[in-house]
């Protein structure tokens, strides 16, 4: 830390420049050498350099420096209004910033409110804790796999699925990327099986790139079932987000551009021979991670037909979407953490998605959330101490 | 674009090892920084950006530019959006670059429209009336139920009303009488308090699905990748 040579405020040691008054830190104000002659005296008693434009100059210590009373107030003729109390303050407060501004402030360091990270032993202690709630299916077994009761969204899939009638085709889009298809997949696996169950066509497409290969994914999954090439076709990436969405509605061919793959789909595809677009369909299933995808497909899609619209997306999206199925703009809303669970636990392949992991991690959570709170407590009782 | 690999082919091994060491490299970041999870992060933002342009010729442009080779006849307007697409290119070129405004004012004018029509159609309006909701018991069938209904209504009426005054910020406590200021604070306070706990929601179930994330990359590495195939 260095004073400043002009305000004798503290600065950091390698700072030029004074942060509170702007004057260098390197240069030392000259000052002429204080003798008796050269300084004067004001009224307060203390002794300051004279000013050098003063035509006294020079003279000082010859005159005395007595405080100059002020200036008797004339007299005002009768019934010219007087000023009151406040008046005078605020004029002479108006003289006072006029003759002297009051000094500009030195901009103040911003503060630095650090916030203190977690030590790392509690860092480390976190990771296990998420890595032991990931791996306890190993061990568990999956026990509480057989309490798994489907939520409200689930059941509305269901029902939504089942009502739907073979003629009309149901569109798939596939809207997600591979970072939440371990959340998706399996969910989207399990609705695919009650489609395949109903009889009825799927027509895949995406609006987001890497939705493509997802959806080639879920076909080849599909394929490995047994189940009939013509009950699905894959239209591939639509684009043009919202005003693509709007085109897709009437027809999907102008909105595709008659992709050379896409029309060798329509032809392989009987489900488009009874829709043309979007609107024609018998139900929209989007399965997509991110919330305001979801929102296009209800403000471009789900508002403008009568096919039900039904939604799997992530827990982390679902909050954002529940005002839509609470107000019946989405017909059924599923979180894929918690939807795909049923399907997963049907799966005869050994998986890590259990409901033991789900609660472990919870119990985690519950355990950082109480070690923040009265971890925390402790600290600013320490502090206070 | 098939990316559907035969199953036990070798460059099906060979795409799951490489997937595996990379999600290696990715997790090496518990242990903080290092080269490895540069390498990795790089390489997906790069296989990221290829694979999108990519995409882009396979499913946007080259379509409709065999059809109107093909055909060009019907397929005239094929040619002024794609003339459209080429004005983008003059933005390379500054004498030139004023040109790009034309396609760029059509995209994004038409964007507006459509996006402003869809939020109002979609969610503004049907939104602001699934919030009128009746608070009367009565009008729920009565009992029990309607009470029931009637408080979740209520409770609904109340949250809403809540979050909008948490955002007049300083307006109520300058303008107004003063009941009518301790109240608007006070919803202020209220509100203010239901966005916290909806973003404490927000939250939990983002942890939910990182947590998804997580699991099911150990999925792939000792299942998946053991056995020979992925999820």
């Amino acid at each position: 830390m260095t004073l400043c040579p002009h305000c004798k405020k503290p600065n950091r040691d390698e700072a030029t420049r004074c942060i509170w008054c702007g004057q260098s830190m390197a240069a030392t104000p000259a000052e002429p050498p204080a003798t008796p002659t050269n300084r004067v005296q004001d009224a307060a008693g203390e002794r300051r350099p004279p000013p050098t434009d003063d035509p006294l100059a020079g003279l000082e210590g010859l005159l005395p420096a007595v405080p100059i009373p002020p200036a008797p107030r004339p007299a005002r003729a009768d019934g010219e209004p007087q000023p009151d109390e406040r008046e005078i303050r605020d004029a002479e407060l108006l003289r006072a910033i006029a003759i002297e501004p009051p000094p500009l402030e030195p901009p103040r360091p911003p503060r630095m409110v650090a916030q203190p990270l977690p030590p790392l032993r509690v860092r480390w202690m976190l990771y296990v804790l998420v890595i032991a709630a990931v791996l306890i299916p190993l061990i568990s077994g999956g026990q509480l796999d057989g309490l798994i009761r489907p939520l409200p969204g689930q059941a509305a899939l269901a029902e939504s699925l089942a009502d739907l009638v073979p003629e009309k085709p149901v569109l798939v889009a596939v809207d997600y990327g591979p970072s939440a298809a371990a959340e998706l997949d399996a969910a989207l696996n399990g609705a695919l099986v009650q489609l395949e169950g109903a009889s009825v066509q799927a027509v895949f497409l995406s609006t987001r790139p890497e939705g493509v290969d997802l959806a080639r994914q879920a076909l080849s999954r599909l394929e490995e079932a047994g189940t009939p090439p013509g009950a699905y076709c894959h239209l591939g990436y639509l684009a043009g987000d919202a005003a693509g969405l709007r085109l897709a509605l009437t027809s999907l061919s102008a909105a595709l551009g008659r992709a050379p793959e896409a029309g060798a789909a329509q032809e392989a595809c009987p489900a488009l021979l009874h829709a043309s677009g979007i609107g024609e369909m018998g139900a929209v299933l989007v399965i997509t991670d991110d919330g305001h995808v979801a929102r296009r497909w209800v403000e471009q899609v789900g508002a403008r037909t009568d096919a039900p619209l039904l939604i799997i997306t992530t827990a982390a999206s679902e909050p954002l979407l529940a005002p839509y199925a609470a107000s019946g703009q989405v017909r059924a809303l599923v979180s894929g953490a918690y939807g795909g669970l049923s399907a997963a636990s049907q799966d005869p392949r050994r998986t890590l998605y259990s409901a033991d992991g789900f609660v472990a991690l919870w119990a985690a959570l519950a355990g950082g959330f109480a070690w923040g709170l009265f971890g925390r407590r402790d600290k600013t009782e320490r502090l206070k101490r | 674009m098939n990316v559907v690999l035969p199953e036990g082919s070798l460059a099906q091994t060979l795409g799951l090892w490489v997937a595996a060491l990379l999600t290696l490299g990715v997790l090496s970041y518990l242990v903080g920084d290092n080269p490895v999870f540069r390498l990795t992060q790089y390489l997906f933002v790069g296989v990221s950006a290829g694979y999108a342009a990519a995409l882009a010729w396979t499913y946007v442009l080259a379509p409709r530019l065999a059809e109107l080779i093909r055909d060009p006849g019907s397929a005239w307007p094929q040619a002024i959006a794609l003339a459209l697409g080429a004005l983008m290119l003059t933005r390379a070129w500054k004498p030139l670059s004023p040109l790009a405004r034309l396609p760029l004012a059509l995209l994004l004018g038409v964007g507006a429209a459509v996006a402003i029509g869809g939020a109002l159609r979609g969610t503004l309006v049907p939104q602001v009336a699934a919030s009128m909701v009746s608070v009367a018991p009565v009008d729920y069938g009565g009992g029990l139920r309607g009470w029931a209904y009637a408080l979740d209504a209520a409770t609904l009426l109340a949250a809403t009303i809540a979050v909008l005054a948490a955002y007049q910020y300083h307006a109520a406590d300058r303008t107004g009488p003063a009941p009518l200021r301790r109240v608007a604070s006070l919803l202020g306070k209220g509100g203010r308090a239901i966005i916290t706990i909806v973003m404490a929601a927000l939250l939990a179930g983002a942890a939910l699905s990182f947590y998804s994330a997580l699991r099911g990359q150990f999925d792939f590495l000792l299942f998946g990748l053991l056995g020979g195939r992925g999820l």
